[in-house]
Order: C-alpha cells, then sequence, then structure tokens
C-alpha cells in the first residue's frame, strides 16, 4: 500500500479516499488536485483486505484497467470485503461509452475520464462526498 | 529504457539550469499545458513549435515500440515519441482526437504524442515545488502550481535519453 503524503497534511475531519491505481503519477496528480482530502493508494486488490481493516474511506476512486484484477472485479471484490457501501468513482483513460458502460455494471455513483483536469475531478469528489473534500 | 540514464541525464539537465538561472530553479515563462498519461504536463512556450493532429507516421525500422515513426514538418522529418507507450513497454495506438506536440530538445525537434492540449498559461514567479513520484519522474524537472493546481512541468532533452540515433 502506497500512502500520500497528503495524510500529513489531513486531518481527521479530512476525507479520507482510497485511490486504486497502478500509476504513481497519476496518484501523485489526484493527491495534489484534492489537497483537503486525505488520499491513500493501493497499487492492486491484494491489500485490500488488510487496507480495510484498518481505513474506513469515505469514497473509492477506481481505475478500470490494472494488472492482475480488471476495475469491476475490483469493485465486486469490494463489495463482498466490506458491508459498507462505499461509493466508487470510477477514473479511467478508457473511452467514455465504454467508461459509462462499466460505470452501470459495477454500480459506481461517477465516473470521469482522465483527462488531466483537476477541476474535473474537484467537481465529482464535491458532488459525492459534498464541499468538505474542497474546502477545509 | 534504463531509468538510471534518464535520471542522470535528468539531473545533469536540472543543473545546467540551475548553472544557467542562479541557485533556484525557477518556474518558466509560459508553459504549454497538454494532458499525458492522463495528468497535466506542462511543456516551456520556449520550446514548442507547434501542435499537429495525431498524423500518419513512417514507421522507422528497428525504433522501439514507443518510436510511432517519423513526421514531415516543414520539409523536416521528426520522430514522434508515445510517452505512454514507454511508460507501459509496449506499442500503443494513440486515439484519433491525440495530439503531436513538435518540440525542440537540445538541438534537434521531437514530436509527443499528448491527449489533449489545454492551451497556454503564464508561469512566471509560479511556485515550482520537487519533481513528482511516478512513472514520469525521470522527464519532469518538477511541479509548477498554477492557480491552485499542479502542472507536472516536462523537460524534452530529457526524453532524448535512450533514444535509439536513427530515430531522431
Amino acid at each position: 500500500m502506497g500512502n500520500l503524503k497528503n495524510e500529513e497534511v489531513g486531518s481527521s475531519r479530512a476525507c479520507r479516499l482510497l485511490l486504486v491505481d497502478d500509476s504513481a503519477t497519476v496518484a501523485e496528480f489526484v493527491s495534489r488536485a484534492l489537497p483537503h482530502c486525505n488520499v491513500e493508494r493501493l497499487e492492486n486488490f491484494v491489500d485490500l483486505p488488510a487496507y480495510l481493516r484498518k481505513a474506513s474511506p469515505e469514497a473509492v476512486i477506481l481505475d478500470v484497467e490494472m494488472p492482475g484484477l480488471s476495475g469491476q472485479g475490483f469493485a465486486q471484490y469490494l463489495r463482498r470485503c466490506t458491508k459498507a457501501e462505499i461509493p466508487i468513482v470510477l477514473y479511467s483513460s478508457v473511452d467514455s461509452a465504454r467508461l459509462a458502460a462499466i460505470s452501470d455494471e459495477v454500480g459506481a455513483v461517477a465516473a470521469l475520464r482522465k483527462t488531466g483536469d483537476p477541476a474535473a475531478l474537484r467537481d465529482i469528489i464535491h458532488k459525492v462526498l459534498g464541499p468538505r473534500a474542497i474546502h477545509p | 529504457m534504463t531509468r538510471t540514464g534518464a535520471d542522470a541525464a535528468l539531473a545533469a539537465l536540472r543543473g545546467r539550469l540551475v548553472t544557467l538561472e542562479g541557485p533556484t530553479l525557477r518556474a518558466p515563462a509560459a508553459l504549454v499545458v497538454c494532458a499525458v498519461h492522463g495528468v497535466r504536463v506542462g511543456v516551456d512556450l520556449a520550446l514548442c513549435r507547434e501542435v499537429l493532429p495525431l498524423a500518419a507516421t513512417t514507421p522507422v525500422p528497428e525504433a522501439p515500440p514507443w518510436v510511432l515513426g517519423l513526421v514531415r514538418v516543414a520539409e523536416r522529418e521528426i520522430a514522434v515519441l508515445d510517452l505512454v507507450g514507454r511508460i507501459e513497454g509496449s506499442s500503443r495506438l494513440p486515439a484519433l482526437d491525440e495530439h503531436i506536440l513538435v518540440v525542440h530538445a537540445d538541438d534537434r525537434e521531437l514530436g509527443i504524442v499528448v491527449e489533449s492540449v489545454f492551451g497556454v498559461v503564464a508561469t512566471e514567479g509560479a511556485s515550482l515545488q520537487e519533481p513528482p513520484v511516478g512513472e514520469l519522474a525521470s522527464w519532469m524537472l518538477g511541479v509548477v502550481e498554477h492557480e491552485g493546481d499542479p502542472i507536472f512541468w516536462l523537460e524534452p532533452a530529457a526524453l532524448l535519453v535512450d533514444l535509439p540515433g536513427d530515430a531522431t
């Protein structure tokens, strides 16, 4: 599990987000785009049970193309690992039509293409978690 | 590619910039901001020549899969690199709505495949932070903060490391 530096600035009131993405660069970008969130990262599904024993993320930002287990598979695994209904936001480079189809399949609350636009990411997280995720 | 070689080359570039600019590396006056690998990346405007629609490229024999090929720009053939393919170590077919950013890299020109181009932003005096971690790190000089948002500052010359000579 890779923990990003936002944890250092995150207070107990900061929104806790789990980012599931095999890209360290994307993880750093998300962390910087959401400076008021406590962003933690898993590179793959293997560490999920151990992570959930220690943490209760308020939302999961999920890439759908990862080695080992697809985003769909991860979403199903997440549902099995926890009784809590954790909102899933898909965040991927796949085309919009495919992303929408996967979003329906996994019951994601939102889906966003990775366009490198931090404002778009903040808008989505704001809609999912409210203003606390954007403003301290 | 060998990260060690790329890291050493980038360290040398950073050192050269520090020498030119004094003790502190500063953000450039303006960046051409685009999306690469799903993140915002900026290239010094002074190094950018033009943005082209993704054009058919002429394959280069024996070139690594991330060298898409050559494209003709103003009577010159320049190599087009796909950073995502380079990161993934495989050949990738870029989407038709992607672009080629033509940049100066040392004494030559390169084309870089970018997913989209946001535009030019003025970054004179902007806050400059340590280079990002991750798979793009070897080509980055730092992170420029523009209106509170991060732009990963790409140094095109760092892309020349490990690039076969006959591809340029």
